[in-house]
């Protein structure tokens, strides 16, 4: 391992160093000085990764395993700011003490989480991807469980016993994989696919059927969502938020690369096969979780459900990179900026309000802007981002994944961007109910609730974010463009 | 002689700045309001009697004015001016003396009234809408002014707020008219689609190039907005009811301003009408129509009013039959002989109104005595309006029924049969009201001596109205008349009231005026013929004229109230609450309803979860297995 | 100046919400201050600008988005002949609609009707579709707000109702504005428009159909009007107006600056249609207003029967035909303004909208029924009211293409007169049924708020051709889509 590779390979190497001196100081600092560990360690990997981004060409790692880009430098940005920003906000507003989730192990599993996404993202070989992606999967386990809660352990264990057949599926379809083509590196899978004939197809669908499957199961699409709903209700919210931006953000973009190198540049019969499949489940997933958020009264099922439905759009973008649109990562990924901003605002919003009585019920926000003004606010901006309202990153995202749906190639995508945009209505009803609880003036006396402005500093960030990403998404673009035009390089 | 431009716009302008001035300065003030309004439609009588002065030394010929520019877009050019041709000379001029007469009239009439200051307002803002649509130089232009007559006599009639009968009577009016005016904008709108202009010059002298069917239509279109101003039948039932406001608008609808602008419209676009020889068959139909079943009603009324605005509708059938036969200067003659002898009558009726505090007939009697001035004009103009000789109706209708003597034998004898209606009610009205003694049952009789003549500035605009119901039918001797109304339209296609004289028919028409005033005077005054009277009460015939031949139940109860309000409305009505919103809160409780059953299998089963996995795999790897047999082939 | 007048009620809402608790800043005056600017801003353009040709006034365009699509997209701004007027008129009702709303002391509400203009502004001053889209969906927020929290009545399902049933319309708008951009490769209104009629082919016609509805959703024509009455009844008056007096208006103009010169070619195949569509739309609305018991479900029926006529005159796809729609646009805009603001100041003093509670009550509110027969008037398209002028002109317009749309559109004037007056007449006019211990107005905002709206009825009914003309400058534009900068 030459020192180029050793500071491509830097960021992701402090990520787990940090893992560890995090779980260790755990034992002996307090909290501020764990604050400032863990910022250290994040902030140094932000810096590597900027650093990274301008300093090399891609390359390929470890007999074809690893393949540097740009963006996934940016990627890796992208996961650490959000890992900061989720482990920041716990600390700072949640009392973890009394809630007994030990901070040092939260900070520490999401570190190493947020590690294991940024390989995933990366690598371009069948075993390493899979070995991510358990490592995600076991830890988000641990985290989940963390509080040791009847709850919390509840939702554990069913989140371990489905993600166990999952998996299982996922393995299957590797296995399949490699027995089709003979290789685990996705590049190679990928040019066999490509001058593959028809007699194959079959059972390379079969192996990326799988395969999908066992995606889909963490991207929480219908059917394979059943976790969701029990998780976000039993789990600690603090880790809930978390798993729903983050973790489920490395779903989507391992799948989006995964498919980009499969099917490369010309989408054949087995593109068209997996692309509808994935069309059919993400419809569903969208009406069905948008139709369930409509008729929730407790804000955890609401939120669980949405994240369903925004799978649903995720998926869309997955379609799009399917059928062969160079733009569809570039839409994949702004999507999920927005949607992952949005979200986590949301998510704390939803905390913060929760923090003194632990009530998640739809009521509990009634006049929440006249209790916190900021707190309205900021719940408004997440929302209306959600629902894909402009200014907010969520209306450009949704705009932009909408644009690319369309292949002309394909006549029925159009059925895609109708419902989806149909579908957006159908979410609207359910975050304006909500927005319309927060601005309701409750007859009881009100008691106006403060906190601390490095939460509202956490907050500002995010709605920030949300807005100048809603009015400028140029730059995310742009880095995203090229990572797919290399790709695409590579591939021809 | 010139004449200036300017001037002849303040013969139009003068009425609205008075009212004007009224709403900005002397809203409170009725006293100075009503003479600033006499004042300002005085101006106006003063040049028109200057314009037609001018108009007679020039035969009648348009002068030459400048167009103004209204609306200039794409291709619509709407250019706004004013006509003064022989037509709207006189036209102006009967006009604004009967306005004015009525406004002076009014000053008494109105006095204890609280208020004047609106009534002049509207009152002059009528007169200038007439006067606009007179002068015009453009269909819509006449259109405008049209319209806002409409309005005004919508707020005139519905004066007196307070009463729900003036309400809807104004309503009837505005919305009965407002019919016949959605012809008169299919007519505007085929016009301009088919000349590209609506120039009232340029469309009389384009009807030869028109297309026959859309002469047809428009000239249809036009005669529709002229008969639902003209009250003609179908149309003609907001008229009786607009006796809810006060009598001298009523005079003023009656004699110079709403029914006289119907006439004068089909006047204006004489060469379109008489091009289409259907157009014309229509309006003598229509004409005789109504000339005889507002003839029977007039018999059967008991409100004065009542019987002299059946009197008016009737009157009106004979201008369209003479519009109708294209004796186009006789009806113009009969509309201006008409709008003097009504207007007088009206005013009569006014002020025997404003002594007796009543119109019921039933109720009066003997008022010759006490009444003498009223009565003796009221006498002047009844004769004037039957048409007996001298008396300024008699010339007038002379024309008219020698023009139909002269083009169609049908038409003569419903006009003859006419004349003796016209006779038997007006001699009816008279009976009633001056003769005889009072009524055994009225209340009225124990008021009998507050009766009195009216104030002078009732009784003499009657006396001033009685000159032009005597005299007015010498005028046609000179020909000036005839030559100036001849000129005003250069494209009449052939000559116009010129008929040979035959004496047999004012003999004939005097014999059954005199007939119908023997009628007349034994049935109401000698009471012979009572058994048959008693009778006729009873009978359908009577219940039929009672009942206005129930035309107006059929328009308001049964197509207003039963078909537009009840079955079509409710069904509408059904329609958008339980079909369109239901279908929309359908889908809304639909996606709920969906929700609530999806969320069901989210029941915290693990066993289900993986069930729904490995069923979710299974089912993709059957439609796999499926299509790639079926379709793939492997 | 455009962006300027833009953004003043956007810093205006910024300040509103931003000031400080006392007598001394009360967001009224604020607000007021604001919308008045922004009037006087607009006003001046006629007079800054040439519109001739479809000239655009105060153009300006910033480099915005250049990575996403294969074509780069600018924010731009710029009025034309008819965005003029509308901007115009949005910032003429706003200064109404917080002068009607005068006794509300809340922040929020001046704060909400600020964004609110601002973002009506938005979309009429828009030369981008994305940019077009932003602002059209922008509005929903504050109407969603104004409706659900000063609103009467059934409120918060009334508003629940629009959000969704616009957001219906915006999400068909949004999926044509997908098509236009993948058909001309461009999202820039100017360019689009100055490409000429795209060439026909399904998906153009799909385009077609998904603005179109859209639109038509938001004008509201039949069979998708059933949000208007609900939003109208529960919304607060300031609400009402500018809901009646501009809202529905960017359905039309949509129609107007989108469709006509892309695809207004389809207008030949599908104009007997949307014209009978148009038509029916008249008489239907036309024969609910008579069945309502409710005096703002009357107005809102009313509008619908109105922009039928906007309906009519655009599918005719004549050069008159589309003047006088986008005349009506205006000459609703003021009109059912102004009915609004009466029905607002009757229901402020008697506490009722129900016409059967009320009848006779001129003698106690003199002025509010002077005020509400003119309204009433010029709504039934009185000769001398701008009302008049623009249904004249789409009936002249229309009857070339659409001869017996034209002719059932013309009876719509007959139902218009019927239900105005009748309706009027039950509340003014009879027997004093009530007597109320209120007076008549006496507050000046309250009398300056409809005068406001009752000068230009009249100034331009008499006289409309200076207004007509800014409107012919600008739909030479979109009509004969040449592209002029």
């Amino acid at each position: 391992m030459s020192i180029d590779n050793f500071m491509i390979l830097l960021p992701i190497l402090t990520m787990f160093t940090g893992a560890i001196v995090i779980l260790l100081a755990s034992m002996f600092f307090d909290k501020k000085l764990m604050i400032f560990t863990i910022s250290s360690f994040y902030l140094a990997v932000i810096c590597f990764a900027i650093l990274n981004m301008h300093a090399y060409d891609s390359v390929q790692l470890f007999s074809n395993t690893y393949l540097y880009s740009d963006f996934g430098s940016l990627l890796i940005v992208f996961f650490a700011i959000i890992g900061i920003v989720c482990i920041l906000f716990s600390c700072l507003y949640y009392n973890l003490a009394e809630k007994q989730l030990l901070f040092g192990d939260y900070a520490a599993i999401t570190t190493t989480i947020l590690g294991s996404a940024m390989i995933l993202v990366h690598s371009i070989d069948i075993i390493l991807m899979f070995v991510a992606l358990e490592t995600i999967a076991i830890c988000q386990y641990v985290l989940v469980s963390l509080p040791r809660t009847r709850f919390s352990a509840e939702s554990a264990i069913k989140y371990l016993l489905n993600g166990a057949i999952a998996t299982a599926i996922f393995a299957y379809g590797i296995v399949f994989l490699w027995g089709a083509t003979a290789s685990t590196n996705i590049l190679d899978i990928g040019l066999f696919i490509t001058n593959a004939n028809d007699s194959s197809v079959a059972i390379l669908l079969f192996s990326i059927l799988l395969i999908t499957i066992g995606i889909a199961f963490k991207m929480g699409l219908i059917p394979f969502h059943g976790w969701i709903p029990d998780v976000y209700f039993g789990g600690p919210i603090n880790v809930i938020a978390f798993l729903s931006t983050a973790s489920k953000g490395t779903a989507f973009i391992f799948f989006a690369i995964f498919a980009m190198f499969i099917i490369g540049d010309k989408p054949g019969s087995l593109a068209i096969w997996w692309s509808g499949w994935l069309s059919l489940i993400g419809i569903l997933s969208m009406f069905l979780g948008n139709a369930s958020a409509l008729q929730s009264t407790n804000v955890k099922k609401i939120l669980a459900f949405s994240s369903i439905a925004h799978a649903g759009y995720f998926s869309l973008g997955l379609v799009t990179i399917i059928l062969g649109n160079s733009n569809g990562l570039s839409s994949v990924f702004l999507y999920m900026i927005a949607y992952g901003c949005a979200n986590l605002l949301v998510f704390f919003v939803v905390i913060l309000n929760s923090q003194s009585n632990n009530n998640f019920s739809l009521d509990s926000f009634q006049g929440l802007f006249y209790r916190n003004k900021i707190l309205g606010i900021f719940l408004t901006i997440g929302l209306l981002s959600l629902t894909g309202i402009p200014p907010f990153a969520g209306f450009i995202g949704k705009f932009y994944l909408f644009y690319n749906v369309y292949n002309p190639n394909y006549w029925w995508t159009w059925f895609l961007v109708i419902f989806a945009v149909l579908n957006t209505v159908i979410a609207a009803g359910y975050y304006f109910r909500w927005i319309k609880i927060a601005f309701t003036q409750s007859n009881k006396k009100i008691n106006k609730i403060h906190y601390s402005n490095s939460v509202y500093a956490l907050l500002f960030f995010l709605g920030l974010f949300t807005i100048i990403i809603g009015l400028y998404p140029n730059k995310i673009i742009f880095y995203s463009n090229q990572m797919s035009d290399f790709l695409r390089i590579l591939l021809s | 002689m010139t004449i200036n431009e300017f001037l002849v716009w303040l013969i139009q302008f003068s009425p609205l700045f008075s009212s004007a001035l009224i709403v900005m300065l002397f809203y409170k003030k009725s006293s100075i309001s009503s003479n600033i309004s006499i004042a300002g439609i005085g101006f106006s009588w003063l040049l028109s009697l200057w314009l037609l002065f001018s108009s007679i030394i020039e035969k009648g010929h348009s002068f030459v004015m400048d167009q103004h520019l209204w609306i200039s877009v794409f291709n619509f050019d709407i250019e706004f001016g004013i006509m003064t041709d022989g037509l709207t000379a006189i036209m102006v001029f009967v006009v604004t003396s009967v306005a004015l007469i009525v406004q002076i009239f009014s000053k008494g009439y109105m006095e204890h009234d609280s208020s004047i200051p609106r009534y002049y307002t509207f009152l002059s803002i009528f007169i200038f809408s007439m006067l606009g649509a007179v002068l015009a130089s453009n269909l819509l232009q006449i259109f405008i002014f049209w319209e806002l007559m409409g309005l005004c006599s919508f707020l005139l009639i519905g004066f007196w707020f307070e009463k729900p009968s003036a309400v809807k009577a104004a309503r009837k009016a505005f919305l009965v008219t407002r019919f016949g005016d959605l012809g008169f904008i299919l007519s505007i709108v085929l016009i301009w689609n088919s000349i590209g202009s609506l120039d009232i010059m340029v469309i009389n002298s384009k009807v030869t190039s028109m297309d026959t069917n859309v002469l047809l239509f428009a000239a249809f279109g036009l005669l529709c907005g002229a008969m639902g101003k003209s009250a003609q039948f179908p149309l003609h039932v907001w008229l009786p009811d607009a006796m809810e406001g006060p009598t001298p608008v009523s005079a003023l609808i009656h004699a110079a301003t709403m029914v006289a602008a119907g006439v004068f419209l089909v006047a204006r676009f004489f060469p379109l009408f008489e091009s289409v020889d259907m157009i014309q068959t229509i309006m003598i139909v229509i004409g005789i129509t109504t000339l005889i079943l507002t003839g029977f009603l007039g018999i059967a009324a008991n409100d004065i009013k009542r019987v002299l605005a059946y009197s008016t509708v009737s009157q009106l059938g004979y201008m369209f039959v003479a519009l109708g036969l294209g004796a186009y200067i006789a009806a113009i003659f009969h509309l201006i002989t008409h709008a003097f002898f009504k207007a007088l009558l009206f005013l009569c009726a006014g002020s025997i109104n404003h002594s007796t505090d009543t119109f019921d007939m039933r109720n009066m009697g003997g008022l010759s005595k006490l009444m003498p001035l009223t009565f003796t004009t009221f006498l002047i103009g009844s004769l004037s309006l039957c048409g007996l000789f001298p008396f300024a109706g008699f010339w007038s209708k002379e024309l008219i029924i020698g023009a139909a003597y002269e083009k169609n034998i049908i038409v003569f004898v419903c006009l003859m049969v006419g004349v003796f209606l016209t006779s038997f009610y007006v001699f009816r009205a008279l009976i009633m009201t001056f003769f005889g003694d009072f009524h055994p049952t009225s209340e009225f009789s124990k008021l009998k001596k507050h009766v009195h003549e009216s104030s002078r500035v009732m009784s003499y605009p009657l006396l001033v109205l009685a000159i032009p119901a005597l005299f007015l039918g010498f005028i046609d001797f000179f020909h000036i008349f005839e030559e100036m109304l001849y000129n005003a339209n250069p494209y009449l296609n052939s000559d116009h009231g010129e008929h040979h004289f035959h004496l047999f028919i004012p003999v004939i028409s005097i014999g059954l005026i005199t007939l119908g005033a023997i009628f007349s005077y034994l049935i109401f005054y000698k009471n012979y013929l009572k058994l048959f009277r008693n009778n006729l009460n009873s009978s359908f015939l009577v219940k039929l004229l009672n009942e206005r031949y129930y035309i107006d139940y059929f328009i308001e109860k049964v197509f207003v109230t039963r078909f537009i309000l009840g079955s079509l409305g409710n069904s509408l009505v059904f329609f958008d609450k339980k079909v369109i919103d239901r279908a929309v809160n359908f889908t809304g409780k639909f996606s709920i309803n969906i929700g609530q059953i999806f969320v069901r299998s989210v029941n915290g089963q693990i066993q289900f979860y993986s069930f729904a996995i490995i069923g979710g795999l299974l089912v993709c790897q059957i439609i796999l297995l499926l299509v790639s047999f079926y379709v793939l082939g492997t | 100046m455009v962006v300027l007048t833009l953004l003043i009620p956007f810093l205006a809402s910024l300040m509103i919400s931003l000031s400080p608790n006392s007598a001394k800043y009360q967001p009224k005056y604020i607000a007021l201050f604001f919308s008045l600017i922004t009037f006087l801003f607009s006003m001046s353009f006629p007079f800054i600008y040439d519109f001739a040709d479809g000239a655009y006034g105060g153009y300006e365009k910033f480099v915005w988005l250049n990575e996403l699509f294969p074509f780069e997209i600018s924010i731009a701004f710029g009025v034309d002949g008819l965005a003029c007027l509308l901007v115009i008129l949005t910032n003429l009702l706003a200064i109404s609609a917080v002068l009607i709303s005068f006794n509300i002391k809340d922040k929020a509400y001046y704060t909400w009707l600020m964004i609110l203009q601002g973002s009506i502004i938005g979309v009429f001053v828009s030369l981008n579709l994305i940019q077009f889209f932003i602002f059209w969906e922008l509005e929903l927020l504050p109407m969603f707000m104004l409706i659900t929290f000063w609103g009467t009545g059934n409120r918060e399902y009334s508003a629940m109702k629009f959000v969704l049933y616009t957001l219906v319309a915006s999400a068909l708008i949004l999926t044509g504005i997908i098509i236009l951009g993948y058909e001309t490769q461009s999202f820039d209104i100017i360019q689009i428009n100055s490409m000429g009629m795209l060439v026909d082919s399904e998906l153009v016609s799909f385009a077609f159909w998904f603005l179109m509805i859209g639109f038509l959703i938001k004008l509201p024509i039949f069979p998708f009007h059933t949000w208007l009455p609900d939003a109208h009844t529960d919304a607060p008056t300031a609400v009402s107006v500018m809901l009646a007096g501009i809202l529905l208006k960017m359905g039309g103009y949509g129609i107007l600056k989108i469709i006509l010169p892309t695809m207004g070619f389809l207008l030949n195949d599908y104009g007997l249609l949307l014209g009978s569509l148009g038509a029916f739309s008249i008489i239907y609305g036309a024969i609910q207003t008579l069945k309502q018991s409710d005096l703002k479900r009357v107005i809102a029926f009313s509008s619908i029967s109105h922009m039928g006529f906007v309906l009519v005159g655009i599918a005719s796809n004549s050069e008159l035909g589309i003047l006088g729609a986008s005349l009506q646009l205006i000459t609703h805009g003021l009109i059912s303004g102004l009915l609004f603001l009466g029905v607002g100041l009757i229901y402020e003093r008697t506490n009722t909208r129900e016409i059967s509670d009320m009848s006779g009550i001129t003698n106690q509110f003199p002025k509010i029924t002077l005020i509400m027969m003119f309204a009433g008037l010029a709504s039934l398209g009185l000769p001398g009211m701008i009302g008049f002028i623009a249904e004249i002109i789409i009936f002249i317009g229309s009857y070339q293409s659409l001869p017996f749309v034209t002719v059932v559109a013309i009876s719509g004037v007959l139902f218009s007169a019927a239900y105005m007056l009748w309706s009027l007449q039950r509340i003014f006019f009879g027997i004093e049924k009530n007597k109320y211990n209120s007076e008549d107005i006496n507050s000046w905002p309250q009398l300056v708020s409809t005068l406001l709206l009752m000068f230009p009825i009249v100034a331009f009914g008499i006289y409309p051709q200076p207004f007509i003309a800014i409107m012919e400058e600008g739909l030479n534009f979109l009509l004969n889509a040449g592209a002029i900068l």
